[in-house]
């Protein structure tokens, strides 16, 4: 369901559209085509981004086309979901040990249409840090190793 | 009869009358007044008032306790009727309690006792309670003496670790800030509460100072070497970290590095456009209401530079300690200092001396 969602390719679109997508939340899903979890994923978020038009835009990226940004927001599981509002990348709290992306596919449309509504209100008043509305049951289980540079 | 009784009171002139102590009021019933039930009552509530505040300090006696930092905390002693200190202090130390038995080993304090028991016919098995003997004091002072080499001892200790011994210079100038006031004291309840606060302050003060010396934005990086989840498929990073950083660490992200020029693809893209500029556009599109505190709503699309730190998220902490609202507050505070001093342009050192 990918060629349902706009694709940026570019490290510049990227940048473009982090920084011009205005008032709405920025939604990018790093991601492989072939992935079958990424594939979930892109049948939810095509299905939905026309009910999000007024809220949230919705891009589709290659981790591996723009590795600056994948080593940047440290993606190492794929997909991962990551928010911005007006140039601000919005970190939420999913009970996971990782609050700067969601991993993993949502499991219905609802669970994302609702945390982008939190994000996108959450936003609206200022807050950069959101708690995830999602029931952690249905938030994908996943183990992080981090290590200090 | 009536007559009488209404002589009878008017009889009784200024003399007759006593002041109570204890129940705070005139009577006339002379020796008859301490076996009322108020004045009994109110006996019973101090000797439990004052009776609970030994039982706390009692086994300080035995083992004596020795603080960093001042506790000008001070006692009422009912049967003296005279505020005292309660614990001894030095410039950098406390000694717990201190204060206290000195009062109730003083003969001063054991004379007014017997006195006040005589005059409120107290029982006599309770007064003990009350009073120390020189010999436990005298063995007290001698514990005391041992506890306080010991606290020396950590002090030095603590001094000489390297972590604190970088930031010696700093805390100079915190006069004498304990070094373990990060840890809730052990007998916090019994602080008073402008105690409390000035000690909650002097711990933020102390935090302020370690985040200033270790934690610096781009020195402590943390990057994911090992990642698994049920069906999801892991990515190899690149090898080559640590450079610019991501977005755990205090980097820059991508999309506000300064090399790309975004300017120009936004004046490549307008040669071919047909119809009214966007401005025009904007001039004439209905302009929403929209929250002034949102996120973003003074984000300048068209700069690329991350100019200081004003594009860091305002939050963080999230693998560190505390709550999340605190360092958005401090960022705030130090947001509103900066801008008050704006003709220093060192901002990081504005916000750090700041509270």
């Amino acid at each position: 369901m990918s060629y349902l969602l706009p694709r940026l390719t570019t490290k510049k679109e990227v940048d473009q559209a982090i920084r011009n997508t205005a008032e709405l939340v920025l939604v990018l899903r790093f991601g492989r085509e072939h992935d079958p979890v990424c594939q979930q994923l892109d049948d939810i978020l095509s299905k939905t981004s026309n009910l999000l038009s007024k809220m949230a835009a919705i891009y589709i990226v290659d981790v591996d086309s723009i590795p600056v940004y994948t080593q940047y927001f440290d993606i190492t599981l794929i997909p991962a979901t990551i928010f911005f509002f007006n140039g601000q990348h919005i970190k939420v709290d999913y009970d996971r040990p990782d609050h700067t992306k969601f991993i993993g596919s949502f499991r219905n449309k609802q669970d994302f249409i609702d945390l982008v509504e939190v994000i996108f209100r959450g936003a609206m008043r200022g807050k950069v840090m959101v708690r995830s509305p999602i029931d952690p049951r249905n938030v994908p289980q996943y183990e992080l190793l981090y290590k200090e540079i | 009869m009536k007559m009488m009784a209404s002589t009878k009171k008017t009889d009784k002139n200024i003399q007759d009358f006593n002041y109570c102590d204890v129940c705070r009021r005139h009577h006339s019933q002379g020796r008859k007044h301490v076996y009322s039930r108020t004045h009994r009552d109110n006996i019973n509530a101090i000797i439990n008032k004052y009776g609970k505040k030994v039982k706390i300090a009692k086994p300080v006696l035995k083992h004596p306790v020795v603080e960093s930092g001042v506790n000008d905390e001070n006692f009422w002693c009912y049967f003296c009727g005279c505020e005292v200190k309660k614990h001894d202090t030095t410039t950098t130390s406390t000694m717990k309690y201190g204060g206290f038995f000195r009062h109730l080993a003083s003969q001063e304090h054991r004379q007014k006792t017997f006195s006040y028991w005589w005059d409120n016919r107290i029982e006599k098995s309770l007064k003990n309670s009350f009073l120390l003997t020189q010999e436990d004091y005298g063995k007290y002072k001698k514990r005391l003496v041992d506890a306080v080499a010991l606290w020396e001892a950590s002090q030095q200790k603590i001094r000489s670790e390297p972590g604190t011994a970088k930031s010696s210079s700093d805390q100079s100038s915190l006069s004498e800030t304990p070094a373990n006031l990060g840890e809730p004291l052990p007998s916090s309840n019994l602080i008073s509460n402008a105690q409390h606060q000035k000690v909650q302050k002097a711990t933020r003060q102390v935090q302020d100072l370690q985040k200033k010396t270790s934690v610096k934005p781009n020195t402590k990086a943390m990057y994911t070497i090992e990642a698994h989840g049920e069906n999801l498929t892991c990515v190899q990073l690149p090898k080559e970290l640590g450079a610019c950083g991501n977005v755990h660490t205090g980097a820059t992200p991508p999309w506000l590095w300064k090399d790309d020029d975004v300017t120009d693809i936004a004046g490549a893209s307008s040669s071919k456009q047909i119809g009214p500029t966007v401005e025009d556009l904007q001039k004439h599109k209905k302009q929403k209401t929209l929250p002034k505190g949102r996120v973003g709503a003074d984000f300048d699309r068209g700069s690329s530079s991350a100019d200081g730190e004003e594009w860091l998220p305002s939050f963080g902490r999230v693998w560190q300690v505390g709550r999340r609202w605190k360092p958005w507050q401090q960022k705030r505070k130090g947001k509103t200092k900066a801008s008050a001093a704006q003709s220093r342009p060192d901002y990081n050192s504005e916000e750090v001396n700041g509270p």
